[in-house]
């Protein structure tokens, strides 16, 4: 039942061309419990708190046993009372803490609200830089088996709306656990948003700890005739599609931004000054969405660049049906951006 | 009070969800939906709804299985959602964390915990409004009372004199985290003491349940008010998933030992038998038509269509 638990056999390869067999590998998982291990280790004004954190499988095993290492005081579960909590999380962070508080769903997000987008993202600019508020808010958003409208909701879109709040979306382990390092060493509020199909990659990760800058992306594939950006989980689905493409002599680049806010403008003008191309592939909604957003300032920037329309591709405007045919309508997967990817190449040739 | 339909009633969830357990396995594996299920608990929902009438509404949360057959969900229906199909009672929307269906008045669940507490609230007040003399019970469990807007809820309720019942199911755990992780005072109920009438019932005691619900069902219905009732119980199976969790992840066999032997279903049978109010015979019969019927509604399930993808966006709009 690929609800909650991750299976061992559907895990893959993550490496992206870079792979060595005398790097350690490690899962997703393995990848964000190493980073908040040695945070943790680093600093003691770093702690953990979430429902179910010490279970096993609370956190898709990205927290088990951190409990045993660092005590119950420093990594502890909460009650069901997201909207409090979120306060008090805040309220340490404001005194100098470090808090994580994890979620297992982006959906529960939605009772912290008020103290993330009334409180948290406020305080520094309203004390005049006086109070900080060195949060993580991180929460997993799901997909399939029938999650259904309330336990599937890519929200970054709505977030990315809110001044004040920085929004880390990784795809691989090591990303993952270099974009965490940084979130707890940031002095900001963070929302670190993965999702539920990249928990499936095993790749490279240094031992050592390492932070990755954000607003910084990268080229998971060069390519020369279309630019594709993938969020979260679509990137995978956009290497799938560039693999494809590629037996039809149509040569993509892959681009993963890691955050979201900020994002990496430069390198998306980059690739589309050469390719004259870009589909944008996210897990959100699409109106009002960060594909909306991030083609706006494409469109501002590098109109000239640009040969056709910007393609999206993201999700209609739709809660998520619960059944797997409807699921399957839902949701874009690999076709879709190779399909979008003809039809701009070919729009192109007449 | 009728003892053997309050028996039936129970041996019904118990047998509905024992199936679903041996399905969601298999090599068809249709049934593409988490599931919660409501082994150990039966005595809470069917005490409770077997006081309420067709036009009364029940609220319910991602434990939803017992609940919307206690109310007198269409178990073919139900079957048909947990399937994906579109026969189902959300045709194929929602699935298993949020069976609905307005015929027989399960008004709405909720798989955002606490999420139904105060849209029931809310409902009360529109039937208090239209005179209706309806009642509405809300499920909650242990985990979601200490969502804030419970409190929020109950305070209001008890601030119109809604006809409401606050039915909160503990069962000691929300998903693996016991009690004495989360809350400072265990004692669920005398949190609301103060706001409202409330009381504490062995929630394994099917007629203790039974009991309790009808001073608190007819007291909101003679316009009374709410009242809170908090119903001690266990959840026999994993969170979710079919598995029985003793896997050392949050308790021992000998804790879900005890509280098999305190069964509801089991003590009521043996309570049935010793007063010879019903003999062995009689209840092999009965769950040999609840099997039928339950094969009834696999087959009903399995042979119906599957939503088709051109039918994505019905239902969005009102
Ligand atoms: C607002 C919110 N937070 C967290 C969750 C995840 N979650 C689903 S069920 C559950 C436990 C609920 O416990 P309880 O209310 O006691 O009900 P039980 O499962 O024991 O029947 C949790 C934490 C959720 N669905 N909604
Ligand atoms: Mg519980």
């Amino acid at each position: 039942m690929p609800w909650t638990v991750i299976n061992k056999e559907d895990e893959i390869n993550c490496d992206y061309g870079h792979s060595d067999e005398h790097i350690r590998k490690l899962s997703y998982a393995e990848a964000i419990r190493e980073a908040l291990s040695q945070a943790m280790a680093l600093d003691h004004h770093v702690f953990l708190m979430g429902q179910g954190i010490n279970d096993k499988v609370g956190m898709f095993g990205a927290t088990t046993d951190l409990y045993k290492k660092f005590g119950e005081k420093r990594v502890f579960d909460t009650p069901l009372a997201e909207t409090g909590l979120t306060g008090v999380a805040v309220g340490a962070a404001i005194s100098g803490m470090r808090p994580v508080y994890c979620h297992n769903r982006p959906d529960f997000l939605m009772l912290s609200m008020d103290q993330i987008v009334n409180h948290a993202t406020k305080y520094n600019y309203m004390s005049g830089g006086e109070c900080p508020v060195p949060l993580v808010i991180w929460a997993v958003t799901g997909q399939g088996w029938g999650s259904a409208a309330q336990h599937s909701q890519a929200l970054h879109g709505l977030f990315m709306h809110i001044p004040g709040l920085k929004i880390v979306m990784p795809t691989t382990p090591y990303d993952a656990k270099g974009l965490m390092l940084q979130a707890i060493a940031d002095n900001n509020p963070i929302l670190f948003l993965d999702h539920r199909n990249v928990y499936n990659q095993r790749g490279n990760v240094p031992e050592k700890m390492y932070k990755i800058p954000f607003g910084k992306g990268i080229i998971r594939r060069a390519g020369k005739d279309i630019t594709i950006l993938g969020i979260s989980a679509m990137l995978i689905e956009t290497l799938k599609a560039a693999e494809e493409l590629e037996k039809t002599n149509i040569s993509a680049e892959i681009i993963d931004l890691r955050t979201i806010k900020p994002y990496d403008i430069d390198i998306i003008l980059d690739s589309v000054k050469k390719t004259r191309h870009l589909i944008i592939a996210d897990t959100g909604w699409k109106t009002g969405g960060v594909a909306a957003e991030i083609a706006t300032v494409v469109y501002e920037k590098a109109f000239k660049d640009l040969k056709a329309p910007i393609e999206r591709i993201a999700l209609p405007d739709l809660p998520t049906p619960a059944a797997y045919t409807l699921e399957n309508a839902y949701y874009k997967t690999r076709k879709d951006i190779v399909e979008a990817a003809n039809r701009l190449l070919e729009k192109n040739k007449i | 009070m009728d003892i053997l339909s309050l028996y039936t009633a129970m041996k019904r969830i118990r047998m509905v969800e024992a199936a679903i357990a041996d399905n969601y396995n298999n090599e068809i594996r249709e049934m593409h939906t988490p599931i919660h299920l409501y082994d150990g608990q039966e005595a809470v929902a069917v005490g409770v709804c077997s006081n309420l009438i067709k036009e009364d509404f029940v609220f319910s949360n991602h434990r939803s299985h017992g609940h919307y057959l206690a109310k007198g969900g269409n178990l073919n229906k139900m079957m048909a959602e947990l399937h994906n199909k579109k026969t189902g009672c959300c045709k194929g929307r929602g699935a298993s964390m949020h069976l609905m269906d307005k015929n027989c008045g399960v008004a709405l669940t909720s798989s955002i915990v606490a999420g139904n507490v105060s849209i029931g609230t809310g409902y009360a007040l529109a039937e208090q409004m239209k005179n209706r003399n309806t009642v509405v019970v809300v499920f909650f469990g242990d985990g979601a009372s200490e969502e804030g807007s419970v409190y929020e809820s109950i305070c209001f309720a008890q601030l119109k004199k809604l006809p409401i019942v606050f039915v909160c199911e503990n069962n000691l755990y929300s998903i693996a985290t016991p009690m004495d992780r989360r809350e400072p005072n265990e004692d669920i109920s005398s949190k609301f003491q103060t706001v409202l009438p409330i009381q504490k019932v062995n929630g394994n005691d099917v007629i203790d349940v039974y009991e309790a619900s009808q001073t608190a069902v007819n007291a909101a219905r003679k316009g009374e008010g709410p009242r809170l009732l908090e119903c001690m119980t266990y959840r026999l199976r994993d969170h979710h998933n079919i598995g029985n969790g003793i896997d050392g992840r949050f308790r021992t066999e000998q804790e879900l030992k005890n509280w098999e032997n305190n069964c509801p279903i089991k003590k009521l049978k043996r309570k049935l038998i010793l007063e010879d109010l019903v003999d062995e015979k009689q209840l092999e019969e009965e769950d040999k038509k609840i099997a039928q019927e339950i094969e009834a509604a696999f087959v009903y399930a399995r042979e119906s269509a599957c939503p088709d993808a051109d039918e994505l966006f019905n239902g969005l709009w009102g």
